[in-house]
Formats: C-alpha cells, sequence, structure tokens
C-alpha cells in the first residue's frame, strides 16, 4: 500500500482535478486492491525462452547423430512456425509508426520463433555446409531475418539482435571495451567497427527523416556509437601498435560532436557514452605521462572525474530534462 | 530522517505515480500539469542515467583520491588507517550535506559518498583491529561485522536508501552465523525481521524510503530463513562454513534431512501464497524465486531425465503458463481476477527499453572468427540462435 499516493488521490479527486473512475482505479492500486504482475510474467516468458533455446540446443548437440540432420532441421523448423504464426496472429497491423503489441507475451514468443530460426538455419548450414568457406555469410541472412520481422512486428528487441548479428557478420562485437571487438587483426576490425558504426547511425538518421519506423532510430544510434566508440577506444589502448594519440584525438573529437548533438537533441545516453568514452582515453594520457610520480597521475586522474562530474551537472542543468 | 526529507518525499511519490498514470495514458495532459502544479518538485530528482553517471564519477574520484593519498604517504599501516578514516568521515559529512541540499539529494551522489564512506570506515577499523589493538581472527571478524550492522542500519535510518538497508540484512545474518548454533538464529532471526518489518510497510507514518527499507528486510528475512532450511545448505553447511565450523562437521541427522526436506517445499509455497493472498509483490517475487531454487534444490538431488529434456520442458512449462496466466487475467471482468492484473498499470516503455540489454547480451552471436590462411570452411560454429554451441 502507498498510503500518500491513496491520500492524494481522494485529495485530488475531492478537488475535482481528478474523475471518479480513473481515482478508483489509482485508489485501488495505492491501496494495493489492484496489483499488477505484468513484469512477473514477462519475465517468466524470458526466462522460458531462455531454457527452451538452451534445452533445444543440448538436445542437438546430444543427439544430432542419432537422429539425422534432417528431422532435427524439420522438428526445429516446425517449433519456429508455431511461434511466429502465434505472433503474427496476435500482432497489430504492419505501419511504418510505433505498432507495438499489447499483448504480455508478444515480444517473447517472437523472440522464439526468430532464435529458433535462427538456429535452425545454423544447424543446417553446420550439417550441410551449403555455404561452404563463405559460412560467415549465414549470420547476414540471419541479420536480415531478424530485420525483417523487426520492421513488421515492430521490435526493437529483434532489431537490436539484427544489427548485433550484422555487426558479427563483420567479425565484431557490439560493446564497449578495448578487447571486445573481436579476435583477429585489431586494425581492419577497428576499420569494420567504425565503419559499419557510421552505416548504423546513418540508418538511424534516415529513418527519422523518412519517417519510417522513426522510433528505431535509438537503436540504431545507440549501437552505431557503441562500435564507434569502442573502435577509438581499441585504437588508444592499443597495446601493439603505435600512434595511439591520433587515436586519441579522434576519439576526443567524437567525443565532443556526440556530446554537443546529444545535448542539443536532449538524448541522455549518446550523451553518457561519450562522456565516459572521452574520459576513458584520457585516462591513457595521464597514466602515459606517469613516471616516476603514481601520486600525482592519481590525483590528475581523480581531478578529470570530478572534471567529468561537472560536466554532466551542467549539462543535465541545462538540457532541462529529467 | 529529517521531516523536510520526508515532506519531501511524500510529494516525490505523488509525482511518480502521476507520471506512472500519464505514460499509460490513464489522464491527459491537462490534468497531469494540474496534478504537478498542486505537488511542485521538491528536489530536482534526474532519471536514472543521469544518477548512475554520476554515482560512477563521484565514485571514480574518491577512490582515484583515496589511491593518490595512499601513494604520497608511502606510511606506516597506521597512516593507511587513519586514511581510510577519514576519507570514511569526509564522506559521510558529504553525505550529509548532499542530502540536505535540495538540488544535490536524488543526484547518485549521495548514495556514492554514503557507499564508499562506510567501506572506507571498515576497512580502517579492519586495519585498526588487526594492526593497532591486535584483535585478530574470529573476534576481529566479529567486531567488523557488528560495526557493518550498525553503520548500514544506521544509514539506511538516517538517508532511507533501500540498498542500505539491504546491506544491514546481509550483516545481521552474517553476525547469527557466528553464534554456535547459527542456523537456528537465521530462522529465528528471519522470522522475527519478517514480521517485524512486514507491519510497517504499509504504515503512513514511516517514511516512503522506511517504506521501501522495511520492504527489503521483509524479503532478505524471507531469503534467511530459506537459505537456513534448504536441504543443499544443510548438507554442505554453508550457513555453518561461514564461521569454517562447516568442515569435519558430521553429516545431519536423519530427523533434521527429513524437516529440511519439507520445509525446502514448505517455505516456497508458504512465501507464494503470503503474497498472493497479502497482494504484495514482493512477497509473490521472493516465493518464486525460492520456488524456483527449490526446483534446482531438487534436481541436484533427484535425476528426473537428461538435462536438455528438464530444460525444455521447464522452458516450455514455464512459457505456456506464463500465456495461460495472462489469458486467464485479461478473460476476468475488467481484465482483473482477485486483484490482479496483467495489465501494466504505469507504462512499460521504459521496461521494454531495459528488456534490451539482457536480450542483446544473451542472444546475439558472436562475431566470426578472423579468416585464418588455407582455411577451408566447413560449415562454422552454431551462433545463429544465441546457443553459441558447436556441432
Amino acid at each position: 500500500m502507498n498510503p500518500d499516493v491513496a491520500a492524494a488521490v481522494e485529495r485530488l479527486r475531492g478537488d475535482g482535478v481528478l474523475g471518479d473512475l480513473p481515482a478508483n482505479v489509482f485508489g485501488r492500486v495505492a491501496r494495493r486492491e489492484l496489483v499488477s504482475v505484468r513484469l512477473e510474467i514477462r519475465f517468466a516468458l524470458y526466462l522460458g525462452v531462455l531454457l527452451l533455446t538452451a534445452g533445444i540446443g543440448l538436445f542437438v548437440k546430444e543427439n544430432h547423430e542419432r537422429i539425422g540432420p534432417a528431422a532435427i532441421g524439420a522438428a526445429i523448423g516446425v517449433v519456429a512456425a508455431a511461434s511466429l504464426l502465434w505472433a503474427a496472429r496476435h500482432s497489430a497491423p504492419f505501419t511504418w509508426k510505433e505498432a507495438t503489441s499489447s499483448h504480455a507475451g508478444f515480444d517473447y514468443v517472437l523472440l522464439l520463433g526468430a532464435l529458433l530460426v535462427a538456429t535452425d538455419l545454423a544447424y543446417l548450414e553446420t550439417q550441410f555446409t551449403l555455404l561452404g568457406p563463405g559460412w560467415p555469410w549465414h549470420l547476414l541472412v540471419v541479420a536480415v531475418f531478424y530485420g525483417l520481422l523487426a520492421y513488421r512486428f515492430d521490435s526493437k528487441m529483434l532489431l537490436s539482435l539484427a544489427l548485433a548479428s550484422f555487426a558479427a557478420w563483420r567479425g565484431i562485437a557490439v560493446s564497449v571495451g578495448r578487447t571486445s571487438l573481436g579476435s583477429g587483426d585489431p586494425a581492419r576490425l577497428r576499420v569494420e567497427a567504425l565503419v559499419t558504426g557510421a552505416l548504423f547511425a546513418v540508418l538511424g538518421l534516415v529513418s527519422v527523416r523518412a519517417g519510417k519506423k522513426a522510433h528505431f532510430e535509438d537503436v540504431y544510434v545507440n549501437a552505431g556509437l557503441l562500435l564507434a566508440l569502442g573502435a577509438l577506444l581499441s585504437g588508444v589502448f592499443g597495446k601493439r601498435e603505435g600512434g595511439w594519440g591520433g587515436w586519441l584525438l579522434a576519439l576526443l573529437l567524437v567525443s565532443s560532436a556526440v556530446a554537443l548533438g546529444a545535448y542539443r537533441a536532449q538524448r541522455t545516453l549518446p550523451f553518457a557514452l561519450a562522456v565516459v568514452a572521452a574520459w576513458l582515453g584520457l585516462q591513457r594520457l595521464i597514466f602515459e605521462g606517469a613516471g616516476a610520480a603514481p601520486a600525482g597521475t592519481l590525483l590528475i586522474s581523480a581531478i578529470t572525474a570530478a572534471a567529468a562530474l561537472g560536466v554532466v551537472f551542467a549539462a543535465h542543468r541545462k538540457m532541462k530534462i529529467p | 530522517m529529517k521531516a523536510v526529507w520526508i515532506e519531501a518525499e511524500r510529494v516525490e511519490e505523488v509525482r511518480a505515480a502521476t507520471h506512472g498514470w500519464k505514460r499509460g495514458g490513464a489522464i491527459g495532459a491537462g490534468t497531469f500539469e494540474e496534478i504537478l502544479r498542486r505537488y511542485p518538485e521538491p528536489r530536482a530528482f534526474p532519471a536514472l542515467l543521469w544518477r548512475v553517471l554520476v554515482f560512477v564519477f563521484v565514485s571514480l574520484a574518491l577512490l582515484l583520491l583515496l589511491g593518490a593519498f595512499a601513494l604520497a604517504g608511502r606510511g606506516s599501516v597506521g597512516t593507511y588507517t587513519a586514511l581510510l578514516f577519514l576519507f570514511g568521515a569526509a564522506s559521510l559529512v558529504a553525505t550529509e550535506a548532499q542530502e540536505n541540499a535540495p538540488r544535490l539529494a536524488l543526484r547518485g551522489g549521495a548514495g556514492a559518498t554514503c557507499f564508499w564512506g562506510i567501506l572506507f570506515l571498515l576497512a580502517g577499523l579492519f586495519l585498526f583491529l588487526e594492526e593497532t589493538l591486535n584483535v585478530r581472527g574470529e573476534r576481529g571478524v566479529t567486531i567488523l561485522v557488528l560495526a557493518s550492522l550498525a553503520l548500514w542500519a544506521l544509514a539506511a535510518w538516517r538517508w532511507g536508501s533501500p540498498g542500505h538497508a539491504g546491506f544491514a540484512g546481509i550483516s545481521l545474518f552474517l553476525l547469527l552465523a557466528r553464534a554456535p548454533s547459527g542456523r537456528l538464529l537465521w530462522i529465528a532471526g528471519g522470522v522475527a525481521l519478517t514480521f517485524a518489518f512486514e507491519r510497517a510497510l504499509d504504515r503512513a507514518s514511516w517514511s516512503p524510503s522506511h517504506r521501501r527499507c522495511a520492504a527489503v528486510l521483509v524479503v532478505a528475512g524471507l531469503l534467511g530463513v530459506y537459505a537456513a532450511v534448504n536441504l543443499y545448505s544443510l548438507d554442505h553447511r554453508l550457513v555453518e562454513n561461514l564461521r569454517r565450523a562447516g568442515r569435519g562437521a558430521l553429516d545431519p541427522p536423519l530427523g533434521e534431512r527429513i524437516a529440511s526436506m519439507v520445509l525446502t517445499a514448505l517455505v516456497p509455497f508458504a512465501a507464494v501464497v503470503w503474497g498472493l493472498r497479502s497482494r504484495r509483490i514482493c512477497v509473490l517475487d521472493a516465493g518464486l524465486v525460492l520456488t524456483a531454487l527449490s526446483l534446482l534444490t531438487l534436481r541436484f538431488y533427484v535425476h528426473l531425465g537428461a538435462t536438455w529434456l528438464v530444460l525444455t520442458l521447464a522452458g516450455a512449462a514455464l512459457v505456456l503458463l506464463a500465456l495461460a496466466l495472462n489469458r486467464w487475467l485479461s478473460l476476468g471482468r475488467e481484465k482483473e481476477r482477485a486483484g490482479f492484473t496483467a495489465e501494466p498499470l504505469s507504462g512499460e516503455a521504459r521496461l521494454r527499453a531495459l528488456e534490451l540489454v539482457p536480450v542483446v547480451t544473451a542472444h546475439a552471436p558472436g562475431p566470426r572468427p578472423a579468416a585464418e590462411p588455407g582455411y577451408q570452411g566447413g560449415g562454422g560454429s552454431f551462433g545463429g540462435g544465441g546457443a553459441g554451441a558447436s556441432y
């Protein structure tokens, strides 16, 4: 029970601010006479999907020789099709605008269907080596498939997976961290990450300009920023190659531009990513010049953290957003 | 907690509820603005991401500054002890100062200085006991845990953070575990904690943050009781191991094990029933988590089938159960049954945004490996579905 809200609802009803109908509902919620278990249902669905996909993966791994690839591929395909059919039946009609399904289970049944199709594709590819040495192309196929589903069913969850799969096809992972770009030649991966990040950001801007699924823009831009800033940080902290100064300069320029753009557009997450990335990059400069005075280095590092804090405070006050 | 803070919290509760009503589409812009006008914002309350940013940078600044002073001092253990006490005390003073400033109270900085302040004081106390007073071993640990309980409880009482209440709860159970009959004390302490604070959950005289602290302690009590009665915990002497008394202990007697088996099943069931009857979501959620833990305990002792079968059936059962529950609730009068509904009561856009992170983390395929010279293909690996296993 929330006695403060319950009392306020009665006061607002008495003053005529709230009508009887909403006041009754809000009052019941505040007095705990009406409780939503939507979060619990969604969590159970997510956990169920996790367990199901893990169980099916394990089953395939342990039994594929005994049962045979065709039967396994068909069985997974049937479950995937059933899930996608259910999702299609419970989805809103296609529109270029936002059209999220109100069904609590929609997102996760759709996710289950999409994951099973991807699993099936990967399994069949491993069994029949249809693409041969070009097997990584199946990641692109999966990315396109996720993307199509994301647009049809208006799912940011599947769009995020589509972008991650696309990045995986290019050999990179969507995360910030100097060792997270993937294995292989770091210089090539950085370029891949920068190009892919820029592509995602452009797609986000195009979505808004064209008015086609404009609400997907934040997914595109945030994924693009993670890739681009991750690539630049990877350059700054690269161990084997020199030239980290150039990478740091690029990082500071990009971070500043992103922070300024985010500030103007009143966007919190890109601003936060830019500030954190710039602060992390600066640490290389500070620690590189540490020499024989580690205490002074830590002090300067602490001062930069305090300065970043000042930037955060000032930006939040001026951005006038919660 | 100061009266002015409590008044501010009460207004913030109403404002938070109003934002939820607006997000859920239950009120229009006019009503929304009118309610906010009647309940003006008493303190600046930034969104979660801003608070996390401030918490992180305040933490970094504090830790780096402490490191700088420690390196510059290059002194004895006594110097480090004094430094830790000094930083701890200064951090707590800073917390009080921030809480007193409406512009700073809810920005995340107060949480950071309080958290690190208490940790610095505990670290200082540890060094003081070990090196200055020579109070080592079990006695020293007991004093440290007692101090931890006192500090976190005082912080929760003064500043009303549920996190601090949680740390106080953990400290209480660690303290109880130090007694020879720690397991029994966990049961008694857990029951006492749960029922003592359950009464405070709806008390209007308590501040909203203190009621949240009470909710955390109710759940902590339930978890403590369950940890004491769980069969796996009994067999592996998990509670006794906290004071290093589990090693070499005799196997528990049969009667104790039977009682534990019954309670491993009964405690989660009782918590779920209590949660459903009282419609307390925190109790219901705790009961569901305990139910999952009991099923895992059952799986540990009884071979129910191949792992893939158990996972698949459990996953399918969960999905079907959740869908059936959703449908059952949605078909009820006004889309509710017995006071429960599957409808979002305060909008769920933010929830959907937060869901993206675990989903992408768990299911995104790993990056393809770098091509090697002479590589002949061979189908690659299974990653599209996110399971990440190779055949």
